[in-house]
């Protein structure tokens, strides 16, 4: 499903230049549970911003299902990561002023679904990660493990391929972690490819597979142990 | 995404931030307010000074003689029943008044007023409709060299109040001598009519002007065309008349040619034309600045626009991960700049209508709507509003997702 050949990524910061990726090759097969660990500033989450489509590489090769992602434009990237890409991140990223309900509906707008049914599937979506009854809250009104939740609601609402989470659990508590976790690991067994950046092993020990980043570059590459 | 979620997700922002729209509104509304009212007011008045003018019948004819400009033999001859007899001889000429104006002080219960006095012949009242005595009678041939006044509507007003001044004696100070007119008339209202103000006048007989005051003075006379299409002609016959007459004198005396032309032939055709077009530059000076503050309007919107963006750095990050193109973010804060021009624009429009109704009550116009500058004035603030959302509305899309996701 993702194939990524020499992939580099630097940043400008300032005068020098930050080099996140080093050349990283990584194949992920569709229905994978991939774990990246590694130290801080190892270029995990720059790794799952490329796989993401949010980045385009600066050199090497990403495909996602054999598509070259340098050479898709910023419309079609955008495209990519409404249709196919379900993303949740550490902070949640939800719309401060908007309802649960509405944060969820948000990707369908960008797809152009007809709001009758936008809102009917954004509240199977808030159903399926079991917050029904939140829909007319806002973000300011949930607990973090809830606003996740609701994260992860709006990453499944156009049905995606590919899961991938920023660090997802790093603002939960254990026990919302936990939960949290299990909807990951139920939705992997549904069928999607999932990737998720992480520090905590317990989620690493979830995956079928850990990847571990050191200074841009894969240091080790296999499966978790359990 | 669909136009009418943009336009929803534009209320919501613009909805966040009550106060910063309101003023931003404000902007274009005074820039839109300022021109239309502008426009509405200068028409008001052209359409006013247009009725006055027309009022005088578009078959009349003014003329000016300039005395100071006159050889003193030319000027002898000026008000000459020979000159008025040889302009009422040109073929395209009807009617021939002369008038002499001048001031003097009447004086009731020892009260002095300075009034304007007009030295006219009968024919006078005959130039205007509806100029006709509301009280006694107009002056009449009889009257010549005697000391009589007619007095405007106004002027009975101001100096005699309620009371019926027929028959009153009215002293009147011209050039140093008192001298007591006996009032046998009072004209009804009329209004202005050309450049003058026929009710704020006191008419007395022509040749009991010119002895009062002397014969070196402003004169004029009033004429009329035959017919309207015989206006232009009438008016070069009768310069040509003035010109025979000055040359004359020129030749008897051998004075100088004189620089100046000394008098001023003015058809009412040309008196529009004349006021439209100094009108016409002041209608651009005080639309330039209408204009400006519209400009500047636009500018206020960029700049809420501008922190706007930088506000909703993160919104803008989160939109693009969850799959907004640039394209959607653009158009997104397009509208919002839109939004707020035309609904500033709308408002303007109500409020410059508002301004130049109140306006034309106050200085009496007739308020004139006029369709074409609105819809230039809306049309505009819509241009200004995708002018300076432009920029604000390019930078938001081209933010890079990661990195406007990590902006705190």
């Amino acid at each position: 499903m993702i194939e990524l050949r020499g992939v580099t990524k630097d940043y400008p910061m300032g005068e020098v230049v930050y080099h996140a990726l080093r050349g990283v090759d990584l194949t992920i097969g569709e229905r994978e549970f991939l774990a990246i660990t590694g130290p801080s500033g190892s270029g995990k989450s720059t790794l799952l911003h490329v796989i993401g489509a949010l980045h385009r590489p600066t050199a090497g090769e990403a495909l996602f299902e054999g598509m070259d992602l340098g050479s898709l434009s910023r419309d079609e990237l955008a495209r990519l990561r409404n249709q196919k890409i379900g993303f949740v991140f550490q902070q949640f990223y939800l719309l401060p002023r908007a309802t649960a309900l509405r944060n969820v509906e948000l990707p369908m707008v960008y797809s152009g679904v007809r709001p009758v049914e936008r809102r009917k599937r954004a509240a199977a979506s808030l159903d399926r990660v079991g917050l029904s009854e939140f829909a007319h809250h806002r973000p300011t009104q949930l607990s973090g493990g809830q606003a996740q939740r609701v994260a992860l609601a709006r990453a499944l609402v156009n049905s995606p391929l590919l899961l991938l989470g920023d660090e997802p659990t790093g603002n939960l508590d254990t026990q919302t972690t936990y939960e949290i976790l299990q909807l990951f690991v139920s939705l992997h067994d549904e069928g999607r490819t999932v990737a998720i950046v992480t520090h905590e092993r317990e989620i690493a020990g979830q995956a079928t597979r850990e990847v571990v980043l050191r200074d841009g570059r894969i240091a080790e590459d296999g499966r978790a142990i359990p | 995404m669909q136009f009418l979620e943009m336009l929803r997700t534009a209320i919501g922002a613009l909805r966040a931030h009550k106060l910063r729209t309101t003023l931003s509104i404000l902007g274009i509304v005074i820039g839109v307010g300022s021109v239309v009212a502008i426009i509405a007011l200068v028409n008001g008045a052209t359409a006013q000074m247009k009725e006055q003018i027309a009022g005088l019948g578009m078959r009349t004819i003014t003329i000016n003689l300039f005395p100071q400009a006159l050889s003193s033999a030319a000027s002898a001859r000026a008000l000459t029943s020979e000159l008025t007899g040889e302009l009422l001889a040109a073929p395209s000429v009807s009617q021939v008044v002369p008038t002499s104006s001048t001031r003097g002080q009447a004086i009731v219960n020892g009260v002095s007023y300075d009034e304007s006095l007009m030295g006219v012949t009968s024919a006078y009242a005959e130039l205007f409709d509806g100029f006709s005595p509301q009280d006694g009678r107009f002056i009449h041939a009889l009257d010549e060299d005697r000391a009589v006044a007619v007095l405007g509507a106004t002027v009975a007003q101001s100096l005699f109040g309620t009371e019926n001044p027929i028959g009153r004696m009215l002293p009147i100070q011209i050039s140093g001598q008192k001298v007591g007119f006996q009032v046998i008339g009072v004209m009804a209202e009329r209004g202005v009519v050309g450049y003058q103000d026929l009710d704020n006048m006191v008419y007395i007989p022509l040749s009991t002007a010119l002895r009062l005051s002397g014969s070196r003075q402003f004169t004029s006379y009033v004429a009329q065309a035959a017919s309207e299409g015989a206006v232009e002609q009438a008016a070069s016959e009768i310069e040509a008349i003035l010109d025979r007459m000055i040359a004359a004198s020129r030749t008897s005396q051998g004075t100088r040619a004189r620089s100046r032309t000394p008098y001023d032939v003015r058809v009412q055709k040309e008196a529009i034309q004349t006021y439209e077009e100094s009108v016409g530059t002041m209608t651009l000076i005080l639309g330039g600045v209408g204009a400006i503050s519209l400009l500047v309007g636009g500018i206020g919107i960029m700049n809420i626009l501008l922190v706007s963006v930088t506000e909703r750095t993160r919104e803008i990050g989160i939109r693009m991960a969850i799959g907004a193109r640039p394209r959607d973010v653009r158009t997104q804060f397009l509208i919002e700049a839109v939004l707020t021009s035309s609904i500033g624009g709308v408002l303007g429009l109500g409020f410059g209508w508002l301004c130049a109704w109140l306006g034309s009550l106050f200085a009496d116009w007739p308020f004139v709507v006029s369709v074409y500058p609105a819809l230039l004035a809306c049309g505009f603030s819509l241009l200004i509003g995708l002018t300076f959302g432009l920029y604000p509305a390019l930078r938001a899309a081209q933010l890079d997702p990661v990195v406007a996701l990590r902006y705190e």
